[in-house]
């Protein structure tokens, strides 16, 4: 039990990249374009990824089992059935609890220390 | 939507493109990610277009290269840590070779470029077009 602890530790901090296409995939499966537009708009525009670092994001955590290919394939005539969907696998979604629990201790410590004490 | 008619052909010739750039990648991420990453970049290609017209996409393609250039690199480093003995070494000479070309090339450049200082420069251009071509010429060779 320790042990796997230990070992979900080890993915952490993560970078950008990976911390925004888990958050994208953890209330559903999606393709790689919606994965895209999804970290925008939640990061208003701020995180852009190009489809190099997407990908290569992605290679890595299915190599890492942070996430899995959907055997699920669309209605074809709703969406391309060439599409690939990925969706969060439970490793990937602890990973992602234990990132935002590091961030939430990391805001606390950050108003324990009145870091935003006078800043307008 | 008359101004709109060069979108199409931008869009086909900018995936176009893009998938022969696809080139600079490892062969084996190439063949297993390729395909998505030229629709993917459609995709957004055409939204580009429709969202900024041809600034857009000129915008994209800014931002597109230098995510290439990044993550192919990144790619290449990735598999160079599987990389044989053998391979190792024979990658280390040419990689050897081929950054004493590029030295010797930027003195050249250097001494005749009168821009030399402007921090525009020309040499950061090269040095970036210098790695591409590294790059694609390695997967050629190897």
């Amino acid at each position: 039990m320790l042990e796997a602890e230990q070992g979900r530790e080890s993915f952490l901090p993560l970078t950008p990249a990976v911390f925004h296409i888990l958050l994208a995939l953890a209330d559903g499966e999606k393709h790689g374009y919606v994965i895209m537009q999804e970290v925008e708009e939640m990061t208003e525009g701020k995180v852009q990824m190009g489809p190099g670092t997407l990908y290569g994001s992605i290679k890595r955590m299915l190599a890492a089992g942070l996430i899995e290919e959907s055997d699920d394939r669309p209605d074809p005539t709703l969406d391309d059935e060439r599409r690939r969907y990925y969706r969060l696998a439970a490793l990937g979604r602890k990973v992602l609890r234990q990132e935002t629990e590091r961030m939430a201790e990391l805001m606390a410590l950050a108003r324990r220390k009145h870091v935003w004490s006078g800043v307008g | 939507m008359r101004e709109r008619n060069w979108a199409p052909a931008s869009i086909d010739l900018s995936v176009r493109i893009y998938t022969w750039l696809l080139a600079a990648y490892p062969e084996r991420f190439r063949t297993e990610y390729g395909p998505h990453m030229a629709q993917v970049f459609r995709d957004v290609c055409r939204r580009e277009s429709l969202r900024g017209g041809l600034p857009g996409v000129a915008t994209l393609w800014a931002r597109t290269s230098l995510d290439l250039v990044r993550t192919s690199v990144e790619e290449h480093i990735d598999r160079g840590i599987d990389m044989n003995r053998e391979n190792f070494v024979r990658w280390s000479g040419w990689a050897l070779m081929a950054g004493a070309v590029l030295f010797a090339a930027g003195l050249i450049i250097g001494s005749f470029d009168s821009n030399w200082s402007d921090p525009i420069g020309g040499f950061d251009a090269f040095y970036e077009v210098s790695q591409i071509v590294g790059i694609v010429l390695g997967q050629i060779l190897f």
